[in-house]
């Protein structure tokens, strides 16, 4: 393949549209080919947003428990049977995990930017249920966390009140807009994951 | 190498468990985002986590601990990815991550929340090759090693990645 012809085809290689030995052909030509993948970079160079995103994500559900149960038994290690503190917890941690379930499904039926206005209210149902189980677990585990962590958890579960009282007056007044409803239930999930990191934290501690 | 490190190695549970927790978020946001699946993704950390346990006497410290675990990450992904073999796969992200954890930032659900979604929905080598080089920081010849694929290949799926996301985004 030469540079004329690859960069001729470069649109149908990002469509997938390349029959398998041409999209060879085309890779084959970039593993040497300094000016090609040069003219592809300034074309369709790093998307600025990509330093935007987080680099750490925590698990939905505390996954050290699962880890250590299976290390145990793999190696027979006393040491890794679990300690009081985990057992004491095991509530809060089942509610956070059924959350993080119940958020997953929620999820996976609907993806944001296809979902009806319709779907809304009935999403927005299901979130508060999970919200307040997860407010509930909070408070049991209010008294193991510093005031300023309970201060922080606090007004950031204000900002996104008052952004989700806000989307939802927006959403009201223009209940054809989609974008609306995305972010209606966007700040959702941002409420229910903080809550669970929030009661995983007072658990843990 | 770490104190902790040191410890872990000579089978100090606790030791390992600050190792966990010092390093779950970095492992399992690159797990989330090479699986593209939630499920996947947890399953997956696990496993990083069990197999840094049973080999962490391997480790002599020549690399970070974190650049270590994330080579086994990209290990355990692409065994559970020959193992199950090539399916199109949906992004169960759990909210967006890491938002409150940046201090100040108020809710900006669009922007990246989109971006997100339009990585998972990437076909799986280009989304593998752009969570490497573009969020990672891998270069081509790295990912040639670590995958066993052609750079060639490398480069041109991350144009793919590219142009799909821009398109995606638009």
């Amino acid at each position: 393949m030469t540079c004329q012809e690859l960069r001729a085809r470069a649109d149908a290689y990002a469509r997938g549209e390349l029959d398998p030995a041409d999209a060879a052909a085309f890779e084959a030509h970039l593993e040497s080919c300094s000016a090609c993948e040069a003219a592809l970079s300034a074309s369709d160079g790093p998307l600025p947003d990509v330093a935007g995103l987080s680099r750490s994500i925590e698990p939905a559900a505390d996954l050290w428990p699962a880890i250590r149960e299976r290390v145990a038994a793999r190696r027979g290690r006393s040491a890794w049977i679990a300690p009081p503190r985990w057992a004491l917890a095991a509530a809060a941690v089942l509610l956070i995990a059924l959350s993080s379930g119940v958020t997953a499904v929620l999820l996976t039926s609907r993806e944001p930017r296809a979902m009806a206005t319709g779907n809304i209210s009935a999403l927005e149902a299901q979130y508060s249920a999970v919200s307040e189980d997860l407010t509930g677990a909070l408070e049991q585990a209010r008294s193991r966390l510093s005031p300023e962590t309970m201060a922080t958890i606090e007004r950031n579960l204000r900002i996104i009140d008052a952004a989700l009282d806000e989307t939802r007056q927006a959403l009201a007044r223009d209940p054809a807009n989609p974008a609306l409803g995305q972010m209606v239930v966007a700040a959702w999930r941002q409420k229910v994951d903080l809550l669970r990191r929030a009661t995983a934290l007072g658990t843990e501690t | 190498m770490t104190e902790l490190v040191r410890r872990a190695q000579a089978g100090d549970s606790d030791a390992f468990a600050a190792l966990y927790r010092a390093h779950v978020g970095k492992v399992h946001a690159l797990c989330l985002r090479l699986a593209g699946d939630a499920h996947d993704a947890a399953d997956l950390t696990q496993d990083v986590f069990i197999r840094a346990w049973e080999s962490l006497g391997s480790f002599r410290g020549e690399s970070a601990l974190g650049t270590w675990l994330h080579r086994l990450a990209v290990n355990a992904f692409l065994g559970t990815r020959r193992a199950s073999g090539r399916r199109e796969r949906r992004v169960v992200s759990v909210a967006e991550p890491g938002i409150h954890e940046r201090g100040g930032e108020t809710v900006s659900p669009g922007t990246k929340l989109d971006l997100e979604w339009a990585i998972a929905k990437l076909p799986d080598g280009a989304r593998m090759v752009f969570v490497l080089h573009d969020i990672e920081g891998y270069q081509h010849g790295e990912i040639a090693e670590m995958t066993g694929i052609a750079s060639g290949t490398s480069k041109a799926q991350l144009f793919r990645a590219r142009r799909l996301l821009r398109e995606a985004l638009e």
